[in-house]
């Protein structure tokens, strides 16, 4: 009687430890670990929100740290935050990512930079039919065209310190839960998102055999100024619909991001929504980490289904909304 | 005899459990899109699979319109339909970039119902290579472009439906690239990711205008663009993606056209593709309750399958580097 169970028990958990062991050896890039303390950490968007926190966190860790921003008073003043809180001076670059000739001059006056951290973002929700085009080509060239400038930028100077020390390097950039799922308002902000999940990809691929690990962080609404901003002009139905993921603060948001960073994983939730929303849009990235994939392989069915439910009840609250305006 | 009856019992009722949940929840409901009689308009149709696809909806009955940029090439296309199928299709130049002359074209055809946003270009090269403008040129004509194009046409689209109570529809042409980021691909891949964050918003947007939008992921296809793209191609990108083209342009077409009468939102072009649609379905919505079924009993195998591959694109690259530090 006993052994007939312990064998039933060995056939439900041999698949599991054959998952895991395949796994094991299959996942790409190898796991890593990027240290911070002595390094030079590169944030943009880093005078407020997310990147100031992230900035400071580094800071505390003992990196290097420089912010890159637009506004040169509101650098001045995350300078003086970052130094009251850990007594690190950081360096701030004043420039706007969309300029291609500022960032590659401001970068290359700058030392080599060991973790750059793209995390310049706007964001305008709004119905594509009502917004205007210059907005989308705001988001567009900022959020997108101003993460290539600054990897362009940053990368041969990269590539070779990180031959010259051994040690890994890492590019971050900040994406978002509408980077992996687009909904109603966000048509630019998540085309702007979604296309850094291809960049990176693709750009993992071409920087792995220089010990450069990409990562790529995905945040909820996050309470920020910038999210103050895109809460005045957020279309009602988007409101209904983005209430589905909770908030959170940025100083936890950026926890989680250096936290994944120094592991080197290829993408970071943030929160539980996010844990589910990463396994679903798992697609083909590749996963470094054993955990994650085994967490992927065998929750990617259950959460297909959780997708479509959301859908399904997304697509019911647009439903009712138009019926209750009389359209 | 009683025990296998049972056990077949117990192994279907979950899945046809399944099956119904489905059928209850899938999103939005398909429809039918006719084109027989309606406008057609497609970008990128003078040549590839842009003039496969007009020559097909001219066959079906549909007012063809192509626009482009180079004249000559489109009076070519033109003729070569009129002599195909004796249909007289409509020809507009201009450059998907320039805005107000895409407006213009747009006004110029009249009201469109199904609007194909099939033009693009793709130059391949590790971005560290890259030059910047050609990756601005990517993002402007595949991304921006899309955005202009959609923006010209909405109007009159929802106007021309209300009026018909018959559904339109946004086809979006993207690639297996826009799938999966490989090696080579940085600015292509992230400007086909973007357009899936563009869709999937956009049909929340559009779904009470009775207005659905296609997204269609060819492999590379035998084209005179893949013959251009081809020779640029890094060693690498070829090893990983194969050096010949997967299909012929008018099966893509066709399939493409099937996927917009039948209102689908994701329609992959082969075998590979159908795999590669289902690893990636992501939160994206899902018309049909049979391809819903599919996706959610699968995408646990997709995932794992899909870091298989990412495990030998990884082994590929490692082994191309080792050989390059040998030579």
């Amino acid at each position: 009687m006993a052994s007939s169970l312990y064998f039933l028990l060995l056939l439900f958990v041999f698949p599991f430890a054959a998952l895991l062991l395949a796994l094991a050896v299959l996942v790409r890039p190898r796991p890593e670990r990027i240290p911070l303390k002595g390094r030079h950490v590169l944030v943009s968007g880093g005078s407020s929100g997310i990147g100031l926190a992230l900035a400071r966190r580094a800071a505390a860790e003992g990196a290097r740290v420089s912010i890159l921003a637009r506004d040169r008073s509101r650098l001045s003043d995350a300078r003086e935050t970052i130094r009251l809180a850990t007594g690190v001076d950081a360096s701030v670059i004043a420039v706007d990512v969309r300029d291609a000739e500022g960032v590659a001059r401001a970068l290359e006056a700058l030392d080599p930079v060991d973790v750059l951290i793209c995390n310049q973002g706007v964001f305008v929700p709004q119905e594509l039919d009502l917004q205007s085009l210059d907005e989308v080509r705001f988001m567009v060239d900022v959020n997108l065209m101003g993460t290539f400038h600054l990897i362009k930028a940053a990368l041969p100077a990269m590539k070779k310190r990180a031959r010259e020390t051994g040690i890994p390097a890492s590019i971050a950039l900040m994406s978002s839960q509408a980077g992996q799922v687009g909904v109603y308002g966000y048509t630019a902000y998540s085309a702007s998102k979604f296309a850094l999940r291809g960049l990176a990809e693709a750009l993992q691929h071409e920087v792995v055999a220089d010990n450069i690990h990409v990562t790529l962080i995905f945040p909820p609404d996050t309470e920020t100024p910038g999210l103050a901003e895109e809460l005045k002009r957020r279309p009602e139905v988007t409101n209904k619909i983005a209430a589905s993921s909770g908030g959170m603060k940025a100083d936890k948001v950026a926890q989680i991001a250096l936290n994944g960073i120094k592991s080197a994983l290829f993408v970071v939730p943030c929160n539980l929504e996010g844990v589910m929303l990463c396994i679903a849009t798992a697609g083909m990235s590749p996963q470094p980490s054993i955990f994650m994939a085994f967490r992927e392989v065998l929750g990617a069915s259950l959460m297909r289904l959780v997708g479509l439910c959301f859908q399904w009840s997304w697509f019911g609250v647009i439903k009712k909304w138009h019926t209750e305006k009389g359209m | 005899m009683g025990y296998l009856l049972l056990l077949l019992l117990l192994f279907f009722i979950p899945f046809l459990a399944l099956a119904a949940a489905l059928a209850f929840l899938v999103r939005p409901h398909p429809v039918h899109v006719p084109i027989k009689g309606r406008h057609v308009f497609i970008t990128g149709g003078s040549s590839g699979i842009g003039l496969a696809l007009a020559r097909q909806a001219a066959v079906e009955g549909a007012r063809v319109s192509i626009l482009a940029r180079g004249a000559a090439r489109l009076q070519e296309a033109r003729d070569g339909i009129r002599l195909a199928t004796g249909v007289e299709v409509a020809t507009f130049s201009a450059d998907v970039r320039d805005a107000a002359a895409v407006a213009k074209a747009l006004e110029a055809s009249g009201p469109v119902d199904v609007l194909v946003c099939n033009h693009g270009v793709f130059s391949p090269q590790e971005l560290d290579k890259q030059d910047l403008e050609e990756v601005r040129f990517m993002v402007e004509v595949n991304l921006m472009g899309t955005f202009h194009l959609i923006k010209a046409a909405l109007p009159p689209m929802k106007r021309n439906v209300k009026a018909t109570g018959l559904p339109a529809s946004i086809a979006i042409m993207s690639s297996q690239a826009g799938q999966v980021g490989i090696y080579g691909y940085t600015a292509y891949s992230a400007s086909k990711f973007a357009l899936r964050g563009l869709a999937e918003a956009l049909q929340h947007e559009l779904i009470s205008d009775n207005i659905r939008v296609s997204m269609i992921f060819p492999p590379d296809t035998e084209t005179p663009g893949y013959a251009e793209e081809h020779r640029r191609r890094p060693d690498v990108t070829n090893l990983i993606a194969g050096s010949s083209p997967g299909m012929k342009a008018d099966d893509v077409a066709k399939t493409a056209l099937d996927g917009i009468k039948s209102s689908r939102f994701i329609i992959p072009c082969n075998f590979e593709g159908t795999m590669l649609s289902i690893a990636t379905a992501g939160l994206s919505p899902q018309g049909s309750y049979f391809t819903a079924l599919v996706e959610v009993l699968f995408a646990g195998s997709m995932r794992f399958l899909g870091l298989i591959f990412q495990w030998n694109w990884f082994r590929i690259i490692e082994r191309w580097h080792a050989r390059m530090k040998n030579s």
